[in-house]
């Protein structure tokens, strides 16, 4: 896997760029943290379907989380005129895609990991055993939110509405992933195993590969000058 | 990819822009629906349970199928511009979506009616109208996307990525959608034992709304052509 | 109420909704057509 050599260099100067500037975290973070406080006052503090909401709510926040730090990903590297540099260099252009891809997961998964305690102490919700559940589920999910978006990102950049069109192209094609995370995650808040919700996990599995090799194949030909 | 950075290829520098014989196929798509109204409205047996109002599915059905066979052509030609980078995908691609939106848009419009005629209500979540209702927002980013990206072989290359995604996404989204509403994908996909008459006038159905689909197409392919025509024309 | 009449009232709606749809669709290209045709602009839509 010849990818995997530039890939790393690309997803550790994006992570090197971060660790000093701090930029992407601390904004998506807050942002994050502030979707999930605000729709926590509408949440219903007892009843039936407490998990359910919760879970919707968990997801909104994860998804835009995402898609902001994809854009601004991605954005900055228009604005330093990166991808010239990054395209004229040896690197295969999937590498540009899987680095992104990752440094992006990164990112998103420690705002995720960050928030996921504080949303479930905010809703008194007590998963127990759905923990593993849980932290799997934010994992794949936001994986295929990832896949999908990094190369959606790449073409966003270059409109004329920049970022702002990336949640235009991203939302509809990746509703599966929203369905199959929260029901994972209403499944997890439920207390239950891997096994219960294994269903939807694969089908998280499957957009996952299928799009990443869609990506993969698809993403030279957007960099093409 | 050595291709020159501002235009598609073209077969020709500047193909002459042949009219197609849109009385011809305007005239076979008005043959079929002459044939198709009176069939939806009288032929085929009422209903016992929901009436006439059941009678919208020989419109809602075949528009259905239409909307998922032109994403099946922007499908088709996307792959086909990335694969040889020229212009007549991408014009093909572009007309399919744009119609491909109207016949979607008429089962999002035709299915909520049906819906109240048959239980009370104008939503219900289900899963065949909900897949077609994502559809039609795949096919409105599309056109999204279109709209914002200057450059033609830009244009068209990210257009075709995302045909591609949002074609290979449907039956994901069909999955997870029938699964959602706990119902097997199977089952929202194939209506199993349905009455002769129904067989044959959903079938006219299909025919017919292919024929409206190919006659739009070409109109719309025209008219584009046209148009980029009178653009250059100014610019010049 | 009488169930028959109420449910074709919605038969005539959703029909009217279909041809209306289709209709204005193919009236637009068929204008826009015409116009081209003759020499003029439609601008960029």
């Amino acid at each position: 896997m010849s990818w995997m050599g530039p890939a790393t260099l690309i997803a550790r100067k994006d992570l090197r760029i971060e660790m000093r500037t701090k930029d992407v975290v601390t904004s998506v973070g807050l942002f994050a943290l502030l979707v999930v406080v605000a729709t926590s006052f509408s949440f219903p503090t007892s009843g039936e379907g407490r998990q359910g909401v919760a879970a919707g709510m968990l997801w909104m926040a994860f998804l835009f989380s995402c898609l902001l730090g994809l854009g601004r990903s991605f954005a900055l590297e228009k604005e330093e005129g990166n991808m010239e540099g990054l395209m004229s260099s040896p690197a295969p252009r999937e590498s540009i895609y899987l680095g992104k891809m990752l440094s992006n997961l990164i990112f998103t998964g420690l705002v995720e990991l960050a928030i996921i305690p504080i949303f479930l102490i905010l809703l008194q919700l007590h998963p127990g055993k759905g923990i593993t559940l849980l932290v799997l589920t934010a994992i794949l999910g936001t994986l295929c939110i990832v896949t999908v978006g990094s190369l959606f990102a790449a073409m966003a950049v270059n409109t004329r509405t920049r970022e702002a069109i990336l949640p235009v192209l991203v939302i509809p094609v990746a509703v599966p992933v929203v369905i199959a995370s929260v029901k994972a995650t209403e499944a997890a808040f439920l207390g239950q195993s891997v096994a219960s919700a294994q269903g939807w996990l694969i089908l998280l599995t499957a957009y996952f590969l299928v799009f990443l090799l869609v990506s993969f194949a698809t993403f030279p030909f957007l960099l093409e000058e | 990819m050595a291709v020159d950075a501002d235009r598609l290829t073209d077969e020709d520098e500047a193909p002459a822009i042949r009219k197609p014989n849109l009385k011809l196929w305007a005239g076979l798509t008005t043959l079929a629906f002459l044939a198709l109204i009176p069939m939806a409205l009288f032929y085929a047996p009422e209903d016992v349970a929901q009436g006439a109002a059941q009678r919208i599915f020989y419109i809602h059905v075949p528009s259905a199928w239409i909307g998922f066979l032109a994403f099946g052509v922007v499908f088709v030609c996307s792959i086909a511009l990335l694969a040889t980078s020229r212009r007549k995908w991408d014009d093909i691609a572009a007309a399919s979506a744009e119609v491909g939106v109207i016949f979607t848009l008429a089962v999002v419009l035709t299915g909520p009616i049906w819906a109240k005629a048959s239980w009370g209500i104008w939503w219900t979540w289900d899963p065949k109208l909900t897949a077609v209702f994502i559809l039609l927002c795949i096919y409105l980013s599309y056109l999204a996307l279109r709209q914002y990206v200057d450059e033609p072989l830009r244009r068209a290359r990210f257009c075709a990525v995302l045909g591609i995604v949002g074609f290979l996404d449907i039956p994901i989204i069909v999955m997870a959608v029938s699964w959602w509403r706990g119902e097997h994908p199977s089952s929202v996909l194939v209506k199993g034992g349905m009455p002769h008459k129904d067989l044959i006038v959903l079938m006219m159905g299909n025919l017919t709304f292919t024929l409206l689909y190919i006659t739009l197409l070409k109109t719309r392919m025209y008219v584009n052509a046209l148009k980029r025509a009178k653009q250059e024309e100014i610019a010049a | 109420m009488n169930e028959t009449p109420m449910t074709v009232t919605y038969e005539v709606w959703g029909y009217l909704v279909g041809a209306a749809l289709y209709g204005t669709y193919i009236a637009r290209l068929l204008i826009q057509m015409h116009r081209l045709e003759r020499g003029d602009d439609v601008g960029p839509r």
